[in-house]
């Protein structure tokens, strides 16, 4: 289709604000009579929690209050109830907060918070998710299943919630199998390491209503929360959120707002403003879980996969609340976008005691990508085919079922279209791999497939308010929110679109305030553009709807004979009658003065709808709103001295559907490459023998620098247009870290010959490697 | 955040001098900051007093004296590595010098800071050691001179009594043909610190009978190395693959990398430090 705004060109709504510095960001929060505060954190990662002493504390001058978990005793949680404030009966990670010093000054906070002395009684400690799996004698949280839980719980152990999917007989299938292959792969736990550090600023009112300023991805979860624990309705809970500095996830879930408003009670009045470390962000926030996984697959001799059996499991941290969704999310995509007949795939939130596990840019999906699209290379090279056809044989086409029991329809989206055009930029299957003694580098090409469907409630919703001025410009108010995605961009383009007016004549007003701006779930899930479009669209129709209503009192004709088109307003056929909005904004004044109709302004929402909760014993059932499918790949140079790689080229094609805006998605899906392959070549917390972050600073937090990342990147979108989005647009911006991390092993092992199961692979285990094998 | 501490600035040597020895382990020196200020945001410092040298006079810059030049401890590592007596003199210097942090950091960064914070990996100290450095140290009872390799006691270590405070380094323009090389291993090729770096210099490198070598390695002890042995055993040698052999067993055995370091593994450090050494088999 031919669009007016659409799929063009359009600079970033947001972009002279941020590059004079005039954007306003949590940090620039300054209020009259603000108080600040500091954490008190664990310095053990497992124990009971025996005495803490602050009277040296208190004494400190500026303190105004110190609030500890005790006072509170709490655990807070939709799906599962297992989120201290602070935590209160015993610690269960390094860094878990206990409490906060609140005070004059930082400085002063700062002070006091080293003088409070705290005792424990240690207990052993787990931080691997699979020895957490099989462990019965460490157990880091007592839960049992209650009626209002919806995760599940095994009592006893400490898995906090897992899923499962089951179609047809796997046991079969592995009989009727030609060859049987088996791997085992680990991931790292990571952080998101956004630029700007998680922070809130809390203040009660005297009338017991709270307001809380917050760097966060989800103003109204962050409302919900805050109303839930504190017992207030949720109009006397008021959220307001500045322009995020990088969330992937990781400022989503709640965390630092119930801390900081309980901080906060014990001074009604005054503001408490609390920013996280780059540390505390490390042990304080969340993180990407570590992971563990096996997988056993069973394939006929031409390619034909017929059984796969997935096992996994994420380490959740310290609470589960906020990680096992990650696992819901993970397990629709356990076997990738292949069409199998019979899979049996367990997937186990499990507790560690680490940090909790949260959202990160994937969502589980680069986790069991990870796995399955490593393995169909190896299965390629067992059975001596070519891995691009052995993915042919099985992906998912229009007319497959995938493994939660869906069809895949046309406009889903074009995965063979997205490989073919991933291997044809690679000039695959030339020159795969290849070692150049002399110079001491090796080459290799490797590529991989990928899926993701938005992962959310059944019922995510969104809401959009259009409003008309009377000079024919046009106010936006949404409830998502920008966390430097380009959202407000490509919002602006589907509100213009719809109501036929430039872009420049439509102000999408920055910032986020639970009590002005309509609903919105969460700013996840890559469901914006998608989800928010749609709103946008019926608010557009609901303005039209209303200048219709007053234009046939005008000009005296039907109202389906008015027309409303480019920003004009006119019977059919009579152009030249035409008014516009600016004389129908605010109400129209009829020639002898009086006036009709009145102020116009637009309300839209969306939901999706026909979304069920997955069968609990199969994981059957359409739980998934909308698929995208793509593919990637990279061509890399290995230094056989350093083990250093050098991405040379690095590419995405992907079916998101219409492009809104090709060059903010673009701007996405290479910055989820770098991001991935960071991760994959370099990312990992260590974590010592005690269960501390060794590496909690960007000093030895290694992501990757501007002389890191790829040398080159290719994006191509196939635009397949989805049915149920605005203007056909679908997801897109988490999608290209999916599968990154396995197109680079797979490059890895044409490259040297090695198989890699592990995540991070870096240089040091690629030297290694080169070593053992004798390369050089 | 930083906790609270009281800042003066002295702008003589016996002012600043006196103050450090009154105060004793209660004053810390303050010269570009790029290594104080990160340790006390830390809370690995608490200082009362932070005594800040740079309106000292005659701390700074880079000076000709007939055969020799002094480098003043104030002078930064962008200053270093940009300086033309640095750059024709001593370019494994410049080397190092211009592999430290990045711009920003070489505007602020010292090579007084870089030495006086006692860093086994110190990027400009791991070069000074091939020149054979000498450094001037100076308090409000005079000054007194010692070989560079002679001032590290271990990590964060060095060999400054009360009141004392490094004014110069001083290198010897050497009067003989001399080849070198730094080299540098990190995990991120952007700002990173090293995870391994090392100089090498051969003197007279065109005569085997007169050739003489120097290596420093750093990050694999709790100094900055020199490996004397390594050096004594490869002067006058012709470089052959038998004495690269022996030359790297003895390397090996020179080395003691840490276990649990975050930024390589021993077996890392040894395999890239037996690499560079082959520069010397195959360059010269
Ligand atoms: C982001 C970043 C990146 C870095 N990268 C590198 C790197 O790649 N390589 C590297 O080697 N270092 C690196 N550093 C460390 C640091 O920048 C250097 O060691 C620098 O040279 C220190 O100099 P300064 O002037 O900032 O020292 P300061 O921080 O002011 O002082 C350092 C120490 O020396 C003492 N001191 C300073 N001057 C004198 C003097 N004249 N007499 C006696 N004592 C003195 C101080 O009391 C203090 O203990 C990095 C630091 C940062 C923050």
């Amino acid at each position: 289709m031919e669009y007016k705004f659409i799929g063009k060109e359009f600079k970033r709504v947001d972009a002279l604000s941020k590059l004079t510095g005039r954007a306003r960001f949590l940090a620039d929060i300054i209020l009259p009579h603000m108080y600040y505060g500091i954490f008190l954190r664990a310095s053990i990662a497992h124990g009971e929690i025996l005495d803490i002493e602050t009277e040296d504390a208190k004494n400190v001058e500026g303190v105004k209050a110190i609030v500890l978990g005790r006072d509170f005793p709490h655990n807070y949680g939709h799906l599962i109830k297992d989120r201290p404030i602070f935590a209160f009966d015993k610690v269960r990670y390094y860094g878990e907060a206990i409490g906060g010093v609140i005070a004059k000054t930082e400085e002063a906070a700062r002070v006091a918070a080293d003088k409070v002395k705290v005792s424990y009684k240690p207990l052993p400690i787990i931080t691997h998710p699979k020895e957490s799996l099989n462990n019965k004698e460490v157990i880091i949280r007592e839960v049992s299943p209650t009626p209002d839980m919806v995760y599940r719980p095994v009592k006893g152990t400490n898995i906090f919630h897992y899923d499962v999917v089951k179609r047809g007989d796997v046991e079969k299938g592995f009989e009727e199998a030609d060859i049987i292959v088996e791997s085992e792969f680990n991931i790292a736990p990571i952080n998101h390491v956004q630029i700007e550090p998680h922070g809130a600023i809390a203040l009660w009112d005297e009338d017991g209503s709270l307001t809380v300023w917050s760097s966060t991805q989800a103003p109204f979860t962050v409302r919900y929360f805050l109303s839930d624990i504190f017992e207030l309705p949720l109009n006397k809970v008021r959220v307001i959120a500045y322009y995020v500095g990088g969330g992937f996830g990781g400022k989503s879930d709640v965390g630092i707002e119930p801390m900081v408003a309980l901080l906060a009670k014990s001074v009604p009045g005054h503001p408490v403003k609390v920013i996280l470390s780059r540390e505390e962000v490390f042990h304080g926030s969340f993180l990407r879980g570590n992971f563990w996984g096996r997988v056993k697959t069973g394939v006929k001799k031409d390619g034909k996969i017929v059984s796969e059996k997935v096992e996994f499991a994420m380490g959740g941290g310290g609470s589960g609340e906020f990680g096992g969704t990650v696992v819901d999310g993970a397990f629709k995509s356990a076997v990738g976008p292949y069409e199998i007949e019979n899979v049996h795939a367990v997937g186990y939130g499990v507790y560690t005691n680490l940090p909790p596990t949260g959202a990160f840019r994937g969502y589980g999906h680069p986790e069991t990508h990870w796995m399955i699209e490593r393995q169909r290379d190896i299965i390629a090279r067992k059975l001596g085919i070519d891995p691009v056809v052995l993915r042919k044989k099985n992906i998912l086409k229009p007319g497959s079922i995938n493994i939660i029991g869906q069809k895949i329809e046309e406009h889903n989206g074009n995965l063979e279209k997205c490989l073919d055009l991933v291997v044809e930029e690679l000039d695959w299957p030339n020159n795969i791999g290849h070692i150049d003694k002399k110079n001491k580098k090796a080459y290799g090409k490797g590529f991989a497939l990928l899926q993701k469907s938005p992962v959310m409630p059944t019922n995510a919703a969104s809401s959009a308010i259009l409003k008309l001025n009377d000079d024919g410009t046009v106010n936006l108010t949404v409830g998502t929110q920008e966390i430097g995605q380009g959202i407000d961009t490509a919002l602006t383009q589907i509100a213009a679109e719809a109501l036929g007016i430039s872009p420049e004549k439509i102000k999408l007003v920055p910032y986020r305030d639970t009590d002005l701006y309509p609903y919105e779930w969460q700013t996840v899930a890559s469901r914006g553009v998608w989800s928010v479009g749609n709103a946008i669209i019926m608010a557009a129709d609901e303005v039209k709807h209303k200048m219709r209503k007053v234009a046939k009192e005008i000009f005296s004709v039907d109202e389906e004979d008015i027309v409303v088109e480019d920003g004009l307003v006119f019977p059919q056929g009579e152009k030249e009658k035409a008014i516009t909005y600016k004389d129908l904004a605010i109400g129209y004044t009829l020639p002898e003065g009086s006036g009709i109709g009145g102020p116009i302004v637009g309300a839209g929402y969306f939901i999706p709808e026909g979304l069920v909760y997955p069968d609990p014993e199969t994981g059957q059932g359409n739980s998934a709103a909308e698929w995208t499918f793509g593919a990637q790949g990279v061509e890399i140079e290995v230094d056989l001295i350093t083990g250093k790689v050098k991405i040379l080229k690095a590419v995405t094609a992907i079916d998101a559907g219409t492009i809104i805006n090709p060059e903010n998605a673009r701007g996405q899906v290479v910055g989820a490459m770098a991001m991935a392959l960071s991760i994959a070549q370099r990312e990992a917390i260590v974590i010592s023998k005690e269960g501390k972050i060794r590496n909690d600073s960007l000093t030895d937090y290694k992501i990757s620098t501007i002389r890191d990342v790829p040398s080159e990147y290719k994006v191509f979108f196939v635009e397949t247009e989805e049915e149920t989005g605005p203007f056909g647009a679908r997801s897109l911006a988490e999608h290209g870290m999916v599968a990154m991390a396995p197109a680079l092993a797979n490059a890895l092992y044409n490259a040297l010959g090695v198989e890699f199961f592990k995540l991070p692979i870096t240089f040091e285990d690629i030297a290694l490697a080169i070593d053992e094998k004798k390369i050089v | 955040m930083l906790i609270p501490f009281e800042y003066i600035k002295f702008d003589s040597i016996k002012d600043a001098s006196v103050f450090l020895k009154e105060h004793g382990d209660d004053a810390h020196i303050l010269a570009g900051g790029t290594d104080v200020i990160v340790k006390i945001r830390a809370r690995k410092l608490k200082p009362k007093y932070l005594v800040d040298i740079k309106g000292i006079e005659g701390l700074k810059g880079i000076e000709k004296d007939r055969d020799k030049i002094v480098i003043g401890a104030l002078t930064t590592a962008n200053e270093v590595a940009k300086n033309t007596h640095i750059k024709e003199y001593f370019p494994v210097l410049k080397d190092g010098a211009w592999t430290l942090g990045d711009y920003e950091i070489r505007n602020r960064a010292t090579i007084g800071g870089n030495i006086c914070n006692g860093s086994p990996s110190a990027d400009t100290v791991i070069p000074l050691l091939v020149y054979d450095a000498k450094v001037i140290i100076a308090s409000d009872e005079g000054e007194r001179v010692e070989a560079l390799d002679k001032f590290f006691k271990g990590p964060g270590k060095v060999n400054l009594g009360p009141g004392e405070i490094l004014k110069n380094i001083i290198l010897n323009i050497p009067d003989y043909p001399v080849k070198g090389k730094f080299f540098r291993v990190s995990r991120v090729e952007g700002m990173d610190l090293a995870s391994l770096n090392m100089a090498i210099l051969v003197a007279n490198p065109d005569s085997i009978s007169d050739r003489k070598v120097r290596i420093s390695i750093g990050a694999v002890a709790p100094v900055p190395l020199r490996v004397y042995e390594l050096e004594e055993f490869l002067s006058g040698k012709e470089f052959t693959k038998e004495i690269f052999d022996k030359a790297k067993e003895i390397l090996l055995n020179n080395l003691n990398p840490r276990e649990g370091s975050l930024r390589a593994t021993p077996y890392y450090k040894k395999r890239m430090a037996v690499h560079y050494l082959s520069w010397l088999f195959e360059e010269i």
